[in-house]
């Protein structure tokens, strides 16, 4: 009957310390390390499934459906954060248009993985994340660079 | 090496492929598949090889591990492959959405000699396909913890049945509702410790489950109901029963996992229920007891895991793990108490690594001890160690 009462208690606590976890960023640079950081959680995870011990292969494509549609989401996420950051005073004139189109191009690429993995195109999903990490890369190495 | 497992499988994808005139292609990344004008099949699996040394020889159950003298070998050491799997997908556009199917094998079935050819049997895993929220066949059942612990053997607690079913499941982005009609099957303890399958059921299992997906991690809650019911059973000394009794039970599995820093986590699961009987610890406790006079006593049965998962890198992690399950046996009217479960607990350890994509290199520690109602208890300690690749 103890272990029954240390468990529970076990099970309270993290429970507890879940609902401690929530956090609310206030720019929109924040906004988007923080989003980058949970799309890196669900890449890990998609990364994972092949490891999920009972579920049947129509299961783990059920996880990975669900992971690329999370995964997408936030990617649209990231995109209208993007679009809200004040750009540094010293890029140039035509950096802003340049931006904008890198945002919009990661908006689209977010909405094709959501809609791919709606219809089970699961097939697909590899290159459209490499997509993504194509123009996160380009966007970085654009305007991180700019900004020193 | 997944290319050369690939140009294994090609030529018999090539054969099948003249029969059928139709195209066969390497997917982007993964999956080999044959393609019709609206199917597309794939074909996978694993190759597993498990070596496992205990002391006493006994597997990882709440059911095996010896009690008293040693039983069978101490520190024998086994190599086995039969954890091998095979399957084949297919998907098919409808006008009630994408059909998916599913065969899955392993090679559990029956086993051959160790001295000579070690031939393992196929057996089925899952068969069954998904269609406009139905899954209908024989898959996991929805009674299981959603969330499982990352280790190589099996929790000693684990609520794991795969049985024909058939399924509505409703989704939404951070949802997703199940109800699901399940296979009966009625195990009792009869009044001289041996279980008995009446087979007298009649209504199918109900199971209510609903997981619910935050950013934090996950959560499921399943939610299951039983007809319990015998006809004139046979006791296990061959006398048959002239009359009958039934009885509702019931269960809860309430499983998950919270992400913490970096990409560890905690996973853990915890369940209770009076007649939940097969639903835990791999068949280990009976959903209830039949006296002489055929009345049924239906038993309370519980059982909770929690592991912590630690990732050193990307590609190399430990799982740290306790997992219990008990049983409150009728064992006033049993006789033979040696022969019946009490509870069982087992602390586990392992070091994990992926050294290339899609595959396991492993080993577990294992502390496991089982308790049965005369109050006898026995202990195995056991080193797994596995690679796999999944192809």
């Amino acid at each position: 009957m103890m272990k029954i009462k240390l468990f529970s208690i076990a099970m309270i606590l993290i429970l507890l310390s879940a609902c401690a976890k929530e956090s609310k960023p206030s720019t929109a640079s924040q906004k988007h390390n923080d989003i980058s950081s949970e799309l890196k959680v669900i890449m890990h995870e998609l990364n994972m499934v092949i490891y999920d011990r009972y579920d049947s292969e129509l299961d783990k494509d059920n996880t990975r459906r669900r992971g690329a549609m999370k995964l997408g989401t936030s990617v649209k996420d990231i995109s209208i954060q993007i679009q809200k950051i004040q750009i540094h005073k010293d890029l140039k004139k035509q950096d802003p248009v340049l931006f904008k189109k890198y945002a919009k191009e990661l908006y689209n690429r977010g909405d094709t993985i959501y809609n791919q993995a709606y219809n089970y195109e699961l097939d697909k999903l590899d290159n459209s994340y490499k997509n993504i990490q194509k123009t996160c890369k380009t966007c970085h190495k654009e305007f991180r660079k700019k900004k020193k | 090496m997944k290319h050369n497992l690939k140009n294994l499988l090609l030529p018999l994808i090539l054969s099948f492929n003249l029969f059928a005139s139709e195209q066969v292609t390497q997917s982007q990344e993964k999956s080999l598949e044959l393609k019709t004008k609206d199917t597309i099949l794939s074909v996978g699996g694993r190759i597993q090889l498990d070596s496992a040394l205990s002391s006493p020889e006994s597997a990882h159950s709440a059911k095996t591990i010896p009690i008293g003298a040693i039983v069978g070998e101490d520190g024998q050491s086994n190599f086995s492959a039969k954890n091998s799997r095979l399957w084949i997908k297919t998907k098919t556009p409808s006008e009630y959405g994408v059909v998916r199917a599913l065969i899955e094998t392993d090679f559990k079935g029956i086993q051959g000699s160790e001295a000579k050819s070690n031939g393992h049997g196929i057996r089925l895993r899952h068969a069954y396909f998904q269609v406009a929220n139905w899954s209908i066949g024989q898959t996991n059942s929805a009674f299981n913890a959603d969330t499982t612990l990352d280790i190589l053997l099996t929790a000693i607690n684990d609520t794991l049945v795969r049985q024909p079913l058939v399924r509505y499941q409703y989704e939404t982005d951070s949802l997703s509702y199940a109800l699901s009609f399940e296979q009966p099957e009625t195990t009792l303890i009869d009044p001289y410790g041996e279980i008995i399958f009446p087979k007298d059921d009649v209504v199918p299992d109900i199971v209510n489950r609903i997981i619910y997906y935050p950013k934090w991690g996950q959560v499921a809650l399943s939610v299951m109901g039983r007809y319990i019911n015998q006809d004139h059973a046979k006791l296990s000394n061959g006398v048959d029963l002239n009359n009958k009794d039934s009885s509702y039970g019931y269960g809860a599995n309430f499983s998950g996992k919270l992400h913490l820093f970096s990409l560890d986590d905690i996973r853990f699961a915890a369940h209770y229920g009076k007649g939940m009987g097969r639903y835990l610890a791999y068949d280990a406790y009976a959903t209830g007891s039949i006296s002489l006079d055929g009345e049924i006593t239906l038993h309370k049965s519980f059982g909770g895991n929690i592991g912590y998962r630690h990732f050193w890198n990307p590609n190399l992690r430990t799982t740290i793990a306790y997992s219990y399950a008990g049983t409150k046996n009728n064992s006033d009217s049993i006789d033979n108490l040696e022969k019946v479960n009490k509870d069982v607990h087992s602390s586990q350890i392992n070091l994990l690594w992926t050294p290339i994509k899609n595959s396991l290199v492993g080993i577990e520690y294992a502390l496991a001890k089982r308790k049965v109602e005369s109050g006898e208890e026995g202990e195995t300690k056991i080193i797994n160690m596995m690679i796999r690749y999944d192809f």
